[in-house]
């Protein structure tokens, strides 16, 4: 891990200044973090892209920890949902909110002299369903952590060693990512969804999703927290129905990354790098 | 297979495993899941049982996602 260590302090040297895509989540926080090490906070920008889409705790924890560790942090507003090909919500739809996000940091980072825009991929999301990464591509963001080769379990390690509080953190994306592909991406369902996961984390829950079916909400909780789930059953459905759900079900399979994407055929996969 | 021949097929698997009176309907925009009631007492057993073919049984009948009401059903 040294190795890699070193392979990523060398690439920083080599950008010299950084704009960091700083979504609040582990791999961005760790590499803001990592950057103001290395280049010093002058030669660093966290920016933060801001939409109904961002769920309001990422935005906070992205805040805190900006403040604790003395990460620069700027938030800039995307405008995403508002571009048709987005909220129609095909399965490249990452790719239109990946081109937005990333034309936004790269005006930052040119008015302000950063030579160079980065973003926390790690070397455990090649191969995946990404097709925001062929934005990021196209719009030449680099990924020194999967360029060092680091995997997720090597950032949760090296951000616990940090002190940083995102080392233990669930992966979370975006709020989209629990519509199904093909239901239209609205400033109100993303609102419903937020509410119902608020009032889960409200009650303890941590690595879940409220996927969204019309009135129907089908929770994805990870194994672990299930024996929450049995002994908060009644407040979990209040909770969720108050978001303004009619009804409450809760996935027998339990949290998994990718759920929407089962049952979709490989071609329309493939649509991602084909589109973009 | 229909949306009903899922759900009477998906009664009968659940009864085979000891799900006395358990219900299936389907549900969702595109009737793609499989909603499963049970009672009170079967709720846990549904939900933190090791009886992991089930969901994947289910699955292949034709539901993209198969899930348990929230809501036990009603005694009696």
């Amino acid at each position: 891990m040294q190795e890699k260590r070193d392979r990523l302090v060398a690439l920083l040297r080599e950008f010299g200044s950084v704009a960091v895509g700083y979504s609040g989540g582990v791999d961005s926080v760790f590499l803001a973090r990592v950057a103001v090490d290395v280049l010093g906070a002058e030669k660093v920008l966290a920016v933060t892209g801001t939409s109904d889409s961002l769920p309001v705790w990422m935005e906070a924890t992205a805040g805190e920890v900006a403040e604790r560790f003395g990460i620069p942090w700027l938030e800039v507003e995307t405008a995403e949902l508002n571009d048709p090909r987005y909220a129609a919500n095909p399965s490249n739809r990452c790719y239109f909110c990946k081109s937005e996000l990333w034309s936004r940091v790269r005006e930052v980072a040119d008015a302000r002299g950063l030579a160079v825009v980065v973003d926390g991929g790690n070397a455990d999301d090649v191969g995946d369903h990404r097709p925001g990464a062929v934005a990021g591509g196209e719009a030449g963001v680099r990924s020194p952590l999967l360029e060092a080769g680091l995997t997720k379990a090597e950032i949760r390690a090296w951000s616990r060693e940090l002190g940083l509080p995102t080392w233990d953190q669930p992966a979370a994306p975006c709020l989209a990512s629990r519509i199904p592909y093909g239901t239209a991406v609205t400033r109100e369902r993303l609102q419903q969804i937020e509410r119902a996961e608020l009032a889960l984390r409200a009650l303890g829950l941590r690595d879940f999703r409220v996927r969204h079916h019309g009135d129907v909400a089908r929770l994805e909780v990870h194994p672990s927290e299930l024996p929450s789930v049995r002994e908060q059953r009644a407040a979990i459905a209040e909770g969720v129905r108050a978001a303004g759900y009619r009804e409450v079900v809760i996935d027998l399979q339990g949290y998994r990354r990718g759920a929407l994407n089962e049952g979709l055929s490989p071609a329309a996969l493939l649509q991602l790098g084909g589109a973009a | 297979m229909s949306a009903d021949d899922r759900v009477a097929a998906a009664r009968g698997l659940l009864l085979a495993r000891g799900f006395v009176g358990a219900t299936v309907r389907a549900a969702g925009t595109d009737s793609e899941i499989a909603v499963l009631g049970v009672a009170e007492g079967d709720w846990e057993r549904m939900l933190l049982g090791d009886d992991h073919d089930l969901a994947r049984a289910l699955k292949a009948l034709g539901f993209r996602y198969v899930s348990l009401d929230m809501e036990p059903l009603p005694p009696g």
